[in-house]
């Protein structure tokens, strides 16, 4: 009987699993896929800009577009009331239904964030096409400039900015890589602040059409710029490049980066005063920063001990100063360890003219005072601009390179010999 | 049905009775409560939760080697409790094949299959769990092992792939909440580890019936750990504020799962394997109903056209309930209660009738012979 049965069920089933895909079946030449979407406020109207590949082109070219070949890209824009009906508004001029699984990179425009970003987080947190994972970024103006720009290294832009933002916070980490996860996660921490970067159009006319991209030399290039700062899902303020280094080691989030020198005492001991104007440049290898925050009763202000313990190598140098020698090395080490002090104070001293706590401070604090937490949460941006920053740098100069002297010192001393 | 189900088959579907359910609905509940202290609750939980497993696991042992449970029951606790305690406890399972059913359905439709009539995909299931249960029980446990072995190093998996997103400060500070807002977070989860109460069905089946506390207490320990792992790995990726908007926080988490360009919405694997672990659970609900229908009723409910008869009404019954597709119906006070009330109070009712019943038959033969 069970085995009747079974030879009844099994092929019903398997019929039905079959048809069930017809309602949501997708064919690939049906779609828009979108590589980069931009999102701004005109008024009290939703304006979404597009990104969208144009598949022949973009399966067609192997590297980058090859001489005459079409553009891989077409920029459109929507408007709505709301994010998703305008987005919908699309079907009005496009035979495709946008796809946005691909979609790499968010362009946020300065006016929406002015606004607030809650129901554009919201879009994303709701729906299952919509990838958490997606690199946001802000732009000063319209987002679909930004869009419409083409890269030439990269066929399809939105991966390259998006490429481009990964090996920023990799090997310059001066901005972080956010993305609408960790976006949202911020909003929602105890200091309801975060931080997006900027991105804009550096140089001359935009390279949007074929003549222009077709050159060696582009007019202008797409570029990372400042630090926009959220409070409340709101934009409150920028920070330039080098603060918003500072902000990244208190936020532990400084991988490698270069910093450039003066040679200073160095070249002042040596070789007497008025030699300080040659540089030199070390690469950060490693940071890690660990931070203590310390309550104190009555009225005495908010302390945070910052330590960073960081690493590095020498990249280049135009100092005199003799590397063998140990003195020399600790020098260097401790300028390093001022030049990164001084970064971290500048960077949170700007945070605290904002009142807005970008750098977890508000987290710190409720995990090691939960009961004060509470007394100071209501208050929290006074208490904030009001922290006391103790910074402790540690910087050790792991290596000098594959030499120890540097060029010019060599060169001064050969022809010092030919004298 | 004969005595074939082995003590680690036992485990797999006490586990699989659990984990499918639990894993969606826990996580949010639990950190609507106390946040970054879930964890704390999901340990109270999983240590009751064990104690009452050991309680239903030890019942369960008094079962008769090949005797239905519900048969056993008539034996021990008279014609009368034994009707109303297999009739209630089908109308559970039943119930709670279709409240899963639909919110299975409903989580399909959202993320995988937006277009498809949820009708015709209930009807799909409806299917295959008619399927599942004119094979037996031995089947679906032989498959629940499988379940159960791959488990573990997808979970691994996915906690090495998301380990450069985790912060382990997250979890601080701990105890912030007071012993009665965590005890109060614990309620949840531990309706839903009650689920061990399948035990209860199974025993009889199983090779030797003294297994049963140990198929009921691992299977309880098991689900729970990965419940905690679960838990863990939501509020250390997501923190605890954004894990209380997700509906589904453990598949936001995989996710979030990228390697290089190459390797990224891997959700989908976890989320297919997800699916096969509530198809066996949606099997072990639906055969508990039939089996405990055709034992109480005396009816072949496991052959045609019995088992279409019912298979039909889950299928009508999961399509028309919900007017709405909120994934609520598994985590309200009424679902908790009935929880409780199914898997706990009704079996220690029984046991307390069982040994009453002993008492009076005893004290009648006692004073028959004097």
């Amino acid at each position: 009987m069970n085995r009747r049965m079974s030879r009844t069920l099994l092929p019903l089933a398997l019929m039905v699993i079959v048809l069930t895909g017809c309602w949501d079946r997708t064919e690939l030449n049906e779609l828009s896929i979108t590589s980069a979407t931009a999102v701004d406020r005109k008024g009290d109207r939703w304006v979404v800009s597009y990104q969208v590949l144009i598949p022949s082109v973009v399966s067609g070219a192997s590297g980058p577009m090859k001489g005459g070949a079409q553009l891989p890209i077409t920029v459109y824009t929507t408007e709505g009331p709301t994010i998703r009906e305008a987005i919908y508004q699309s079907t009005l001029e496009s035979p495709r239904t946008l796809f946005f699984s691909h979609n790499r990179v968010l362009i946020v425009g300065e006016e929406l964030a002015k606004g607030g970003l809650s129901e554009l987080i919201d879009v994303y947190l709701r729906n299952s096409d919509s990838r958490e994972t997606v690199t946001v970024l802000i732009a000063k103006g319209e987002g679909r400039k930004i869009l419409e720009q083409l890269l030439q290294i990269q066929i399809i832009p939105g991966d390259g900015i998006r490429e481009t933002m990964k090996t920023e916070s990799e090997n310059y980490s001066a901005l972080p890589y956010v993305n609408m996860y960790s976006l949202a996660k911020a909003l929602t921490s105890e200091s309801n602040s975060a931080v997006i970067p900027e991105i804009f159009i550096s140089g001359g006319a935009p390279v949007t059409s074929e003549e222009q991209f077709n050159s060696t030399t582009m007019s202008s290039k797409l570029k990372l710029g400042k630090l926009a700062i959220l409070r409340d899902g709101r934009l409150v303020g920028w920070l330039k490049v080098r603060d918003a280094l500072g902000v990244n080691f208190i936020r532990n989030q400084v991988k490698k980066t270069v910093i450039s020198l003066g040679c200073g005492q160095q070249n002042e001991a040596t070789e007497g005063p008025g030699h300080s104007s040659s540089m030199f440049a070390v690469k950060l290898l490693h940071s890690a920063t660990t931070i203590k925050p310390v309550l104190q009763g009555g009225d005495e202000p908010l302390r945070m001990l910052v330590k960073v313990k960081a690493e590095g190598t020498l990249l280049e140098t135009d100092c005199k100063a003799d590397l063998d020698r140990q003195d020399t090395i600790k020098e260097m080490e401790r300028q390093l360890e001022e030049e990164i002090r001084s970064v971290i104070r500048n960077g949170f001293g700007e945070t605290q003219k904002l009142q807005t706590d970008i750098v977890g401070f508000a987290d710190m604090i409720h995990r090691r005072y939960p009961k004060r937490w509470r007394e100071m949460k209501k208050a929290w941006s006074q208490a904030y601009a009001e922290i006391k920053l103790e910074t402790q740098v540690d910087f050790t100069l792991r290596r000098l390179g594959l030499t120890s002297k540097s060029f010019t010192k060599l060169d001064e001393e050969s022809r010092g010999g030919e004298e | 049905m004969s005595q074939s189900i082995t003590k680690l088959q036992g485990t797999a579907i006490v586990l699989m009775a659990i984990s499918p359910t639990a894993m969606l609905v826990v996580p949010k509940n639990v950190m609507n409560v106390v946040e970054q202290d879930a964890w704390m609750s999901l340990v109270l939980s999983i240590a009751v939760a064990a104690v009452a497993a050991w309680g239903l696991g030890s019942f369960a042992s008094q079962a008769i080697g090949g005797v239905p449970y519900q048969r056993w029951l008539r034996g021990k606790a008279g014609r009368w409790v034994a009707t109303l305690g297999g009739g209630l406890l089908a109308a559970y399972y039943y119930s709670i094949a279709s409240v899963a059913l639909h919110e299975f359905i409903s989580f399909v439709s959202a993320e995988v299959l937006e277009y498809t009539p949820k009708t015709v995909l209930k009807g799909v299931v409806v299917l295959v769990l008619m399927f599942m249960a004119a094979q037996g029980i031995e089947a679906t446990a032989r498959i629940c092992v499988l379940a159960m072995l791959a488990m573990a190093p997808l979970m691994l998996l996915a906690f090495v792939l998301l380990l450069g997103e985790m912060d382990w400060h997250q979890l601080l500070p701990i105890a912030d909440h007071s012993w009665h807002s965590v005890a109060l977070g614990g309620i949840v989860p531990f309706g839903w580890f009650s689920e061990s109460a399948i035990i209860l069905l199974i025993a009889p089946y199983m090779i030797r019936q003294k297994d049963a506390v140990g198929s009921a207490v691992n299977g309880v320990l098991i689900s729970g750990s990965m419940l905690l792992f679960t838990v863990l790995q939501s509020l250390l990726v997501f923190g605890p504020r954004l894990v209380r908007s997700m509906d589904y926080a453990p598949f936001e988490l995989f996710a979030l799962i990228e390697v290089g360009n190459f390797f990224e919405r891997v959700e989908v694997l976890f989320i297919v394997f997800w699916m096969a672990t509530v198809f066996l659970k949606l099997g072990l609900f639906f055969q508990g109903a039939v089996h405990l229908l055709e034992t109480t009723l005396r009816m072949p409910f496991r052959r045609m056209p019995l088992l279409a008869g019912i298979g039909l009404l889950l299928w009508l019954d999961s399509s028309t309930s919900w007017p709405r597709d909120m994934n609520e119906t598994l985590t309200t006070s009424v679902t908790t209660a009935l929880l409780f009330g199914c898997n706990l109070l009704l079996p220690l009712l029984l046991a307390a009738l069982c040994r009453l019943h002993g008492r009076v038959e005893r004290s009648g033969g006692d004073g028959a012979n004097e």
